[in-house]
């Protein structure tokens, strides 16, 4: 339980954002009081003097904390929020698990990958490397968030917006691959003049097999980004609900590395 | 039955989605002056937009091994290839078509369910 619970309490009722965002943006308020209350008692303050005087530098009039809303009520912010905060029930689940398994089948993934690899061009390779690179992150948040279950609320969404970004990085990659690789085919068919049905041929199947690609790890990284998000949207509404003493810490919340 | 025929694989998750949408568009209709229907209204966009990506998916697969079997082939028919193409966007048309119903049911019962919510306070 924070020191400011009750300064907590009535920002909470002013703040004019939907969940998660304001567990989000109460749990920054609280970090950032119990730093300016610990920065006050080093400079050798007593207890009420430091939180006297954090609560003065605090500015959390009506004008600052919908300033501060307006910051985290972005339209793509919201849906973002709506998104990881969405529990998905068992059927869902299971459909979800449908859905991507009968994609991965009709691409016929399992048996031509290789073949799906060679096809798709050059770009193949970013795509790759831009996928492993949203797998490391993944895998960190997910040793951060589940095994070493650092809770702390300044690292809490480290990364999760990169991982996603990565999500829409690696379709860009596909759409864009397929446009240079109607050049590259366009400089070759130059050298060897082509038939037009076999130059629209070889393209389409480069920018088809690409796309496949890009939007196939696209589609599982962004699904790995909804279940670590809605951990951590799980997590924000947790801390602020113990931070304003609504229910006990649990044990499996883990150590309450944020200052909350 | 043919247009589930010719999207294949991903018909059928495709078919499924088609019934949990038009499902939920029941369920906000008929449940939400019983209950908060927010989440279920947030749930048919959710999986409208996967059902448009589901179909783009499906359409790209299609396209592929539809350009891989004509690779492998040594005459090649105007016919086939068209058909070809042609089967492999019906996923998308599906899938596109299912984010627009979703799409707009989502704006709609929105409007609809705040108006007659507000009503219901009103008296």
């Amino acid at each position: 339980m924070s020191r400011f619970v009750e300064i907590l309490h009535q920002t909470s009722e002013r703040l004019t954002l939907p969940q998660p965002a304001r567990s989000r943006v109460l749990l920054e308020i609280a970090a950032d009081m119990d730093d300016l209350f610990v920065a006050y008692r080093e400079r050798g303050l007593g207890e009420d003097e430091a939180r006297e005087k954090t609560l003065e530098d605090m500015d959390l009039s009506d004008e600052a904390l919908s300033q501060l809303a307006q910051v985290h009520a972005g339209p793509v912010r919201l849906v973002l929020d709506r998104l990881s905060s969405r529990t998905l029930q068992i059927w869902e689940r299971a459909l979800l698990i449908l859905v991507v398994v009968s994609a991965f089948v009709a691409g016929d993934w399992l048996f031509s990958s290789d073949r799906l690899f060679r096809d798709a061009g050059i770009f193949a390779w970013p795509v790759l490397v831009v996928a492993l690179a949203a797998l490391v992150l993944s895998i960190v948040k997910f040793y951060q968030l589940f095994l070493k279950q650092d809770h702390s609320i300044r690292a809490l969404h480290g990364s999760l917006d990169l991982i996603l970004g990565l999500s829409v990085f690696l379709l860009f990659l596909g759409f864009a691959g397929g446009w240079v690789e109607v050049w590259r085919l366009k400089q070759a068919a130059a050298v060897e003049p082509l038939p037009v049905v076999v130059f629209m041929l070889r393209w389409a199947m480069v920018a088809t097999a690409l796309l496949q690609l890009s939007l196939g790890l696209g589609i599982l990284n962004a699904l790995v980004w909804f279940g670590l998000a809605g951990k951590v949207s799980h997590i924000e509404r947790h801390e602020a609900e113990v931070l304003l003493n609504v229910v006990s810490p649990r044990v499996e919340s883990g150590p309450a590395t944020g200052r909350v | 039955m043919q247009f589930i025929k010719q999207s294949g694989v991903t018909g059928i998750p495709l078919l499924l989605l088609t019934v949990v949408i038009i499902g939920l568009i029941g369920f906000v209709i008929v449940g939400h002056r019983r209950r908060d229907v927010s989440g279920p209204l947030f749930a048919i966009l959710f999986w409208g937009f996967t059902a448009a990506v589901l179909g783009f998916l499906g359409q790209c697969a299609g396209l592929y091994n539809a350009l891989v079997a004509i690779s492998g082939a040594d005459e090649l028919s105007p016919q086939v290839i068209s058909q070809g193409f042609a089967q492999s966007f019906s996923t998308t048309l599906w899938g596109g078509g299912l984010l627009l119903l979703a799409g707009l049911a989502w704006f709609v019962l929105r409007l609809w369910t705040k108006a007659d919510t507000h009503h219901l306070n009103g008296h």
